[in-house]
């Protein structure tokens, strides 16, 4: 038993909000919420909502290269950029 | 009742049966707010969004009708939308590498795409200080509509979308249909809103002749090699192993049977389109298209091994 012991969702309030960017658009992430996830775990979480997450090859960050496996700082926004596509 | 209220996952309620106890979806009872479906599906675009400019759209339809009369090959192609990151009103267009038919287009990574205008070459998508918006492809002399295969590839690529259509070489006329992908959904909207379709000069200046550089021919095309200019045919020696395959007509007669128990299908295929009264030419598209996708993920199969290929992690 114990299952349905439930708890409050992070205080959203704490540190700097961390912001992705895919193409044009924005989503922003409550630090407490992005802490401890890596950079591809962010954006699996919180942009397979608006993009196809598989297919971002690249995440950038102020301007650098950083690695999916990398961990998430805070206050910093991430850009992750679409490889590829197909038309038909 | 104690209703949980989640932040992302709606209004839960614990209910229990004779069995035990699970969470069900419930109603909130702090609703303020009834959604129409129209309000739902609907679409409002931000007033005074910055429409792509004349000058350099009709470089990209010059291109797509390049396209499609080379040769009457009716061949597809496709570009990138970008938007600099601090002034929207900037757009540039990008034509990535690409392999091209008369019903698809393959692009396997942007990180080699040339700039329409200029015709600078990228190595690393996006160049810096521009920011992704969207793309538009070439349908040739087809109607300009979404198919599954821009749907499966531009709601996962949230921007302006738009499709090329019913290009006629001899007065340069097109039809477009536009969209904008969001939220994985697919937004139709008018394409004079967001592209400059008349311009008060009459200049037309065409495409950087560097981007026919980025766009790979069907393979059987280029046996006719004597009909394509010098760009096209630079280009054909990357199609040598697909060559080797379909120029082998006599290893593919050991596969008569087969062939003809697929043509037996198509036939069928035909027959209960035309008994439901669908357009036989849009299964058959979608039937090439399908055919396409499995011949792409053959190709593919080297670099599926590779983890780093789709994704960094």
């Amino acid at each position: 038993m114990g299952l349905f012991n439930f708890s409050a969702p992070s205080n959203s309030s704490e540190g700097q909000d961390v912001q992705i960017l895919v193409n044009d658009e924005s989503i922003t992430v409550p630090a407490a919420e992005a802490k401890g996830m890596t950079v591809a775990q962010l954006f699996t979480r919180f942009a397979s909502g608006v993009c196809d997450v598989t297919r971002i090859n690249r995440y950038v960050a102020q301007g650098r290269i950083v690695s999916g496996t990398s961990n998430v700082e805070e206050g910093t926004i991430y850009s992750g950029a679409i490889a590829s596509e197909a038309k038909g | 009742m104690t209703v949980l209220r989640t932040s992302q996952e709606g209004c839960w309620e614990l209910t229990t049966n004779t069995w035990g106890t699970f969470l069900s979806p419930t109603r909130d009872p702090l609703a303020d707010t009834v959604i129409t479906q129209e309000q739902l599906q609907g679409f409002e675009l931000k007033p005074n969004t910055p429409r792509i400019p004349y000058a350099l759209w009709d470089k990209w339809i010059q291109l797509c009708i390049e396209l499609t009369k080379r040769n009457s090959s009716n061949l597809e192609v496709s570009c990138r939308l970008l938007r600099h990151q601090d002034d929207s009103s900037r757009y540039r267009i990008f034509v990535p590498e690409q392999r091209v038919t008369g019903v698809s287009v393959r692009v396997d990574t942007f990180d080699k795409a040339v700039d329409i205008e200029t015709g600078e070459v990228v190595s690393q998508w996006p160049p810096e200080g521009w920011r992704p918006c969207g793309s538009s492809h070439s349908h040739n002399t087809m109607d300009a509509f979404f198919s599954g295969t821009d749907d499966q590839y531009e709601l996962g690529d949230p921007g302006l979308h738009i499709v090329v259509g019913k290009i006629n070489v001899t007065n340069n006329e097109y039809v477009l249909e536009a969209s904008v992908t969001a939220n994985k959904r697919r937004f139709i909207i008018d394409p004079n809103d967001v592209v400059e379709l008349d311009s008060d000069t009459a200049q037309t200046a065409t495409y950087h002749p560097a981007v026919l550089d980025v766009i790979t021919l069907p393979s059987a095309r280029t046996f006719n090699s004597n009909s394509y200019s010098s760009a096209f045919n630079r280009r054909s020696s990357t199609w040598s192993a697909p060559l080797a395959y379909t120029s082998s007509k006599a290893a593919v007669s050991l596969l008569d049977n087969e062939m003809m128990l697929v043509l037996t299908q198509v036939d069928h295929l035909i027959t209960v389109a035309k008994d439901r009264q669908i357009s036989i030419n849009d299964v058959l598209r979608e039937l090439i298209e399908e055919i396409e996708c499995l011949n792409d993920m053959e190709d593919l199969m080297p670099s599926t091994t590779d983890p780093f290929y789709w994704s960094t992690y």
